[in-house]
């Protein structure tokens, strides 16, 4: 999850800024979001295993 | 080329450029970050390029499946579609997976088998892990191909 989350934040803060300092913000941003709200998820999916 | 644009009436800087732009479009398609690598954009070409192989690669690694469009279940064509984003490596990892499904002793044989030989494992765990890596690394080529058509037009730097 973790390296999936590098690989797109870096590719998505290329794409979207402009300036070096933006992108590296951006980028901690962006990878930041998605680890986050997947553990929040998975959290909240906790309570409601599959089986 | 100029000639056929004058024929047209149409501004033969505009013809060129548009065959430009399409070229670049579509080396971009068939290699990502081939077209950042035209137009001299090597540091970020490369890491497209590198991000999105490695994306593809290891989602087929995890046991996704090659996407082809079925009609009974219509949504399988937008799978196919992402997975197609990131050109050549798509055609490759098939050719791969069809040859190594009849050649055994092929070197690439363990790894088509990771995935199935394109059919997907889809006992694994990781299953659908890999789909969504495979889909993701062509939705992305994708971006990386607007943003090199934005930067030949001159909207970024």
């Amino acid at each position: 999850m973790v390296s999936f989350a590098l690989l797109t934040s870096i590719v998505v803060s290329l794409v979207t800024k402009r300036t070096p300092k933006e992108q590296w913000f951006y980028f901690w941003k962006f990878f930041a979001s998605l680890v986050l709200i997947a553990l929040v998820i998975a959290w909240i999916m906790y309570p409601f295993p599959a089986r | 080329m100029a000639e056929t644009a004058q024929k047209t009436g149409a501004h033969p800087g505009v013809a060129a450029n548009l065959w430009y732009l399409s070229v670049l479009c579509l080396l971009g398609w068939m290699i990502p970050g081939a077209a950042h690598m035209l137009l001299k954009r090597t540091k970020r070409s490369l890491t497209f390029f590198f991000c999105i192989i490695t994306l593809f690669f290891w989602g087929l690694n995890l046991g996704a499946r090659m996407w082809h469009y079925e009609p009974q279940q219509p949504l399988t064509f937008f799978a196919m579609v992402a997975q197609t984003g990131v050109g050549v490596s798509c055609f490759a990892a098939r050719v791969i997976a069809s040859y190594a499904q009849s050649h055994p002793a092929f070197s690439l044989y363990n790894f088509a088998s990771r995935f199935g030989f394109g059919e997907g494992s889809i006992r694994t765990i990781t299953f659908e892990y890999g789909n969504t890596f495979t889909w993701v690394a062509g939705l992305l080529n994708f971006l990386v191909i607007l943003d090199a058509y934005d930067i030949a037009l001159r909207r970024k730097e």
